[in-house]
């Protein structure tokens, strides 16, 4: 049992990150200062402690595709206790959309032994990129994450920012050097 | 990226200004990356510009999966022809749409490669790509076979490549496949928790006959497969080859029950767009021959890789998608991690995973995975040399004699009631000698000792049409059995002429020896065993010349023991 439970810790303390950015990611604009992704992705981490002996037999890939949906659920939980809350129409958020972005990202991340080669290997890579996301400094990463996660422009990212575009380029120009770096590092590994 | 151009790059860190300007470069290429004239927009080869290009794409690429999972208003392109498309289904490398084509009034399956494929990959590649890609479908295009998913337009649009087919209404092989495994897992476990031990019927269970069932019988997914390998070898003919044979690719027409195989000639394309992160190796994992991991393995360029893909690589995929069809797993079960998972791949290379054969529930047939076994041999030279080899292997085994197929009680006629007859007449042959009965009643009841026998074959006719010679030599190795037994026991009658009931005793060994060379005949073609029972016959006709009294009954005790011994014992002849 307590090795299970180291087991399932380490595991945890490897996707934190991945998690992170992905709830930072599917936050949208109009719901950041409402929610934390840090809380929704504490719960989450907090969930499967409780199902630790459960998760502990899961393969890799499953363990992350259960972290997946439970950060998928909270977040939709999160956004309906918030409609109850405030009925502000500018705020409303559809859960559709939410629940078909997760479908769909699922699709994209969820590799097995029938997937093409190339999938597998891509989708390794994209989890140590979400990970070295949260190694940034806060702003470099919300302008990687606005820019390339959200495909907003430089002048949307700005504004979002509060920077002036040529900043906000040489924000995002900085981060994809330290992202570069942390992936070579990684694949040397 | 070079050395030099990382030192040149500490040295001057452009200007803020300057990437900003670069960033809305990036944005527009992006937008309008067909567009030749903006070409020109990357000409200026400085080395900030080449440095920030290389470290938007890297990024880009990386997390353009991601962003295009996320977007939320993303609408379908708009293709000429086409009425509005709806979409049907999103995997790896395209979304397929469905959608009428205006003018012919026909359903087409549209695929779009996905764009996010293609970001971050340079315009020449791009060029390249697209020209490879219509070259690719033309060539499949050109090959019309009627198990092979037509192609019937290239286009591109966007920046998006797409090509349109007929849309299939049906299923995949690979959800076929799923739904038997998981049949026999309930069936598994009911017989578990209710333990019949004696279920007469288990046959009917096992195979429905049901054609268009959901759970498809061995010899219907063999069927489909023997169809496929046919189409491939004809377009191998043509020097095209397919690279990613999987039950995923083949379509299952629901009307007319007709395999089709999709995706022609896609895996090599599909392959060589994002080199930067792929071990340059097309296809799937599970379904790939170990040459090609080994090449990937050994990170071999695309050229090598082109020149170890060959016709048996083919074939091995598909005695890998026949053998994950019958069994619902495919052949190497993967670790998710791409490098454990080439490792395993090499780890047990010819080790088809027995265990896992002897897991399923339900019964495989034996020959078929031998099949599988010598497609997907480690030596590409052990395998079949030709996907129509592979094929012929299949129908031969789909023309196996088996005479049980619609016919299922047929197997436990013979054991409960041909057994107990036969003995039956040994011991009414016995009683008239015992009590001296006239000579034509003794004959008649040795001769009707063949009428169970001529019934079972006779209520076999129903079999289908691909074991007719199997029945026809059924039926004249037994006819002969009858025509030499009536000939000797007259020869015999004729010999021992005053006393009827030696030549009797006498013919008892000889109807064994007959039956012995019966048994030897059969083993040829069917059961391997018969030779076991032939042997065992010829010592039942040297026993019987010791026991010239009981006779009849002992030969009547060993005719009932050979029903029940084939009845119960040929498992592979009666429905494997």
């Amino acid at each position: 049992m307590t090795e299970s439970g180291t087991h399932v810790v380490e595991s945890l303390n490897e996707f934190r990150p991945v998690l992170l950015t992905l709830a930072e990611a599917m936050i949208s604009s109009t719901l950041r200062g409402d929610l934390e992704a840090s809380d929704l992705v504490q719960q989450t981490l907090l969930e499967a402690h409780c199902n630790a002996e459960q998760l502990a037999v899961m393969s890799k890939g499953a363990f992350f595709a259960w972290l997946r949906s439970a950060l998928n659920h909270n977040l939709l939980d999160a956004v309906k206790h918030l409609k109850a809350q405030k009925n502000d129409v500018r705020r409303r958020v559809r859960e559709s959309d939410l629940e078909a972005s997760f479908i769909r990202l699922e699709q994209v991340l969820i590799a097995d032994e029938t997937s093409p080669s190339e999938v597998v290997q891509r989708n390794e890579q994209i989890c140590i990129m979400l990970a070295a996301l949260q190694t940034l400094p806060d702003n470099q990463r919300r302008a990687v994450i606005m820019k390339h996660l959200n495909g907003r422009s430089l002048k949307e990212t700005a504004d979002a920012l509060g920077l002036s575009e040529p900043a906000a380029a040489g924000v995002l120009h900085r981060a994809r050097q330290h992202l570069a770096k942390c992936l070579e590092e990684q694949c040397d590994d | 990226m070079t050395d030099s151009n990382a030192s040149e790059h500490e040295e001057e860190t452009p200007s803020d200004e300057l990437l900003a300007e670069l960033e809305r470069l990036a944005e527009i290429r992006h937008s309008l990356r067909r567009s030749d004239t903006h070409q020109n927009l990357w000409r200026s080869e400085s080395t900030a510009n080449s440095e920030h290009q290389r470290l938007y794409m890297f990024v880009d690429q990386l997390t353009s999966p991601v962003r295009f999972a996320l977007a939320t208003d993303e609408a379908p392109p708009i293709l000429p022809d086409y009425a509005e498309l709806e979409e049907v289904g999103r995997g790896g490398m395209g979304i397929v749409y469905r959608s009428t084509h205006q003018r012919m009034q026909r359903v087409d399956a549209i695929k779009v490669i996905r764009p996010d494929r293609l970001r971050g990959v340079s315009l020449d590649t791009v060029k390249q790509m697209q020209h490879r890609f219509e070259r690719e479908l033309r060539l499949a295009a050109y090959v019309t076979h009627e198990h092979i998913v037509p192609v019937y337009q290239v286009g591109e649009i966007d920046g998006c490549l797409w090509f349109s087919m007929p849309f299939v209404k049906g299923t995949t092989l690979y959800h076929l496949s799923q739904n038997r495994a998981a049949f026999y897992c309930r069936l598994s476990l009911r017989e578990r928790t209710t333990k019949r031990w004696f279920r007469g019927a288990k046959g009917d269970t096992c195979f429905p006959p049901d054609a268009k069932s959901d759970v498809p019988s061995p010899e219907r997914i063999a069927g489909y497969i023997e169809k496929i390998a046919r189409a491939v070898h004809a377009v191998h003919r043509r020097g095209i080859l397919h690279g990613d044979i999987k039950p995923h690719n083949i379509l299952i027409d629901t009307e007319t029950d007709r395999p089709l195989l999709s995706d022609f000639g896609l895996a090599e394309f599909l392959a060589s767009d994002v080199n930067t992160v792929s071990t340059g190796v097309a296809g799937t994992l599970a379904y790939m021959p170990p040459e090609l991991i080994q090449a990937a393995m050994r990170n071999a360029s695309p050229d090598e890789i082109a020149a170890t893909r060959s016709v048996s690589s083919d074939v091995y995929s598909l005695g890998a998608t026949l053998w994950a069809a019958l069994t619902g797993h495919s052949p190497r079960c993967g670790n998710h991690s791409p490098k454990q998972h080439l490792a395993d791949n090499l780890a047990d290379l010819v080790a088809i995973k027995s265990s896992l054969a002897n897991d399923f529930p339900g019964k495989l047939p034996v020959q078929l995975l031998r099949i599988c076994q010598k497609a997907m041999a480690e030596d590409p030279s052990a395998r079949h040399a030709s996907a129509e080899e592979f094929a012929d292997a299949i129908a031969a085994w789909l023309n196996r004699p088996r005479w049980n197929r619609f016919f299922p009680g047929l197997q436990h006629l013979l054991w409960m009631v041909v057994a107990p007859l036969l003995f039956a007449n040994g011991v009414v042959v016995w009683l008239l000698l015992r009590v001296r009965a006239s000579e034509p009643w003794v004959w008649l009841a040795i001769f009707l000792g063949y009428v169970p026998l001529f019934a079972t074959f006779a209520a076999s006719q129903k079999s289908n049409r691909s074991s007719e010679s199997a029945r026809r030599e059924l039926w004249s190795i037994w006819i002969g059995h009858a025509v030499g037994s009536l000939a000797c026991l007259t020869s015999l009658r004729i010999m021992f002429h005053p006393d009827p009931y030696r030549s009797i005793a006498a013919f008892y060994s000889c109807w064994a020896v007959i039956t012995s060379v019966a048994f030897f005949a059969k083993s040829g073609n069917f059961w391997t065993a018969y030779r076991w029972i032939g042997g065992a016959w010829s010592v039942v006709a040297v026993l019987l010349a010791f026991i010239p009294t009981v006779s009849p009954i002992t030969f009547g005790v060993f005719a009932a023991l050979t029903c029940i011994i084939t009845a119960l014992g040929d498992r592979e002849f009666w429905d494997a």
